[in-house]
């Protein structure tokens, strides 16, 4: 008999008992079903960090200040003259002041307020959609100018233009300069969407924030992004006298941390899926020695005919294995449709589905199967024809 | 000259050991000519279907030999043993033995599977036994949508398939009316006209009685071994 006879005739069998086959798969299928599901999300959410930081540019830096007290202490003036050299195109160093009660009319709401730079938006790649940006001489006056983000504007103004209005961010009146495009995403927690962008000097005198703490940097290019990193490092070392108190990463650098975090979780929840498989095994097995002890009579009969002992081992591994194969499938849909209906219920968190996981989580539930079939095929497989026929 | 189908000699089968040990056959030798048709008979419990076990090659004996069809079979696998049933032993049960799941005419293809006949050839083969044996209208049913009889005859169909040297029957009527029963031993007196060599293990000494040979069997030795002077010409009752 050639494979696809055997396939028909462990179909035709296991058919024989469509619930007790059907209850034998619910472990496969869950196990299957949640694998593929599980895997879904952590490949979305992996597309979805990596989009994020594409959405930045890959040749920013951003420098965090960690310590306190004058050691660690950035002049404004001083940072940005290194905007002179090459490998250095633009620096945006930034406070900020989370849970800021933002008012206009009789509306307020709570956004972050950040205080930077005219160079912050061209470096985060954020566009204007109303009025402008922040301009140099904002910071140089110290002008009490606001440029909210899309979700600020929506929330305050509806669709009325903010431009030129005056909004009262924590006591102190702002005027209202540009309104930002939606960006959508969501760095570190914190959108431009929901955030009002505010001169540094301004910032620092109206809210008393003290250093900056945060100051991003960009490199002409990728290429010179490394040689960028060394040289913000040794002038920091140097103004610091010290390689503590700071730290210099590269985009990359977080996106990683954060695409590792992101599957360590991941494959901690697969491996609990994967035990629900091996569940699932363990009812094949047990499912599948019932059915050997059950037919006895058959086993002897086909070996008083001629069945050798591999042609019953290939019989019952056969069963074993499409029961657990069909559960792999009927699994694997239910991953499906469990993937593409989560976005729709989450929508912050998207699903990506791969042919190769779905071939994976295929050819891992036969395994299943064929594993732990090993053992009761193996028993039917030696039984002496003489006690099988005599079994009723 | 004749061929020997079977050549048992000083067959031994013992079961337990020690002051627990019976033996179920003591010393049995008996050689079955090619075309011949043998009936075993002995009141149960007298080693009969351990007989019909070793002949069948089902069960090993203690100590012996057994020549079939002219090969020594005391030394063979467990997988070599499985060959030769196929090839050179059809059985026919007293309970048919048909797989349920299977229609008649996959019932009748299951020796030439493990034979590993073409798909093709074999449902050709199949089907042409049945036929012959008048089943040619039921090769799709499955056992429990024919009668006993029926089921019989499916049942000689599989054993015949594999155009065996032997055939070994163990009580073949036992589960049938006694009109049916006769249909099914017509049958089998028929076979052996057309050559093929027969034994039957029965516990009715009339039926025994359509052999061409009976032999006797009790307490694990056989006691009796004769030829029937002539075999009734009319049709057989039961």
């Amino acid at each position: 008999m050639n494979v696809l006879e055997l396939v028909v005739m462990a179909l035709r069998t296991i058919m024989s008992k469509p619930m007790r086959t059907l209850l034998t798969m619910l472990g496969v299928i869950i196990g299957v079903g949640s694998v593929t599901t599980l895997v879904s999300i952590g490949q979305g959410t992996t597309a979805k960090i990596e989009a994020q930081y594409e959405n930045l540019g890959t040749n920013l830096l951003i420098v965090n200040l960690l310590g306190n007290g004058r050691a660690t202490q950035l002049d404004y003036d001083k940072l940005m003259k290194l905007e002179i050299l090459p490998e250095i195109e633009s620096i945006a160093p930034s406070v900020s002041k989370n849970g800021s009660n933002v008012k206009y009319d009789r509306t307020s709401e709570t956004y972050n307020v950040i205080g930077t730079n005219d160079r912050y938006f061209s470096l985060m790649k954020i566009d204007v959609e109303r009025g402008r940006a922040l301009v140099p001489a904002d910071n140089e006056f110290r002008s009490n100018v606001a440029v909210i983000g899309s979700e600020v504007a929506e929330t305050l103004f509806g669709f009325a233009d903010p431009v030129g209005q005056d909004i009262n961010i924590d006591g102190i009146v702002f005027t209202v300069v540009g309104q930002l495009k939606s960006k959508g995403s969501n760095i570190g927690g914190t959108s431009p969407d929901s955030s009002v962008f505010v001169p540094l000097e301004t910032a620092r005198r109206a809210f008393r924030l003290g250093q900056i703490r945060t100051t991003y940097l960009e490199a002409p290019d990728a290429d010179r992004l490394t040689e960028a990193q060394e040289t913000i490092t040794q002038y920091l070392t140097y103004q610091f006298k010290s390689s503590n108190g700071f730290r210099v990463s590269n985009q990359e650098e977080l996106m990683n941390a954060r695409k590792e975090a992101a599957n360590s979780l991941m494959s901690q929840l697969i491996s609990v899926a994967l035990i629900s498989l091996l569940v699932g095994g363990i009812g094949i097995m047990n499912i599948m020695l019932v059915t050997v002890s059950e037919r006895t009579r058959e086993i002897g009969i086909r070996k008083s005919i001629g069945a050798k002992r591999h042609h019953i081992l290939t019989q019952f591994l056969m069963e074993a294995a499409v029961i657990s194969g069909l559960g792999g499938l009927l699994g694997l849909m239910l991953g499906v449709a469990a993937s593409l209906i989560w976005p729709l219920v989450n929508p912050n968190q998207p699903t990506q589905l791969s042919i190769e996981v779905g071939i994976y989580a295929f050819i891992f539930s036969v395994l299943v199967g064929i594993v732990f079939g090993l053992y009761p095929a193996n028993k039917a497989s030696r039984l002496k024809p003489i006690d099988a026929l005599r079994f009723d | 000259m004749t061929v020997n189908i079977i050549e048992l000699s000083g067959i031994c089968k013992s079961y337990g050991r020690g002051a627990e040990e019976v033996q179920v056959l003591k010393n049995v030798s008996l050689s079955v000519a090619s075309g011949d048709f043998v009936a075993i008979v002995g009141p149960s419990g007298s080693g009969k279907s351990t007989l019909m076990n070793t002949i069948g090659l089902l069960d090993t004996p203690t100590s012996g030999t057994y020549v079939l069809d002219g090969v020594a079979t005391e030394k063979l696998s467990e997988g070599q043993l499985a060959t030769l049933r196929n090839k050179k032993i059809g059985f026919i049960f007293q309970q048919f033995n048909l797989l349920p799941r299977l229609t008649a005419l996959e019932n009748v293809e299951l020796p030439l599977i493990y034979a590993g006949v073409p798909k093709s050839e074999r449902r050709e083969r199949a089907k042409r036994m049945l036929e012959s044996l008048g089943m040619g209208e039921r090769i799709g049913h499955r056992p429990n949508q024919l009668s006993g009889g029926q089921q019989q005859r499916v049942a000689i169909a599989r054993a015949l398939a594999g155009s065996p040297s032997l055939l070994l029957a163990d009580e073949p009527t036992g589960a049938l009316d006694s009109k049916t029963g006769a249909e099914v031993l017509d049958l089998i007196i028929r076979l052996n006209e057309q050559g093929n060599t027969i034994v039957l293990i029965t516990h009715d000494l009339q039926i025994a009685g359509h052999a061409k040979r009976v032999v006797s069997i009790r307490d694990g030795e056989i006691v009796d071994d004769r030829r029937n002077a002539a075999l009734p010409e009319q049709a057989v009752t039961v």
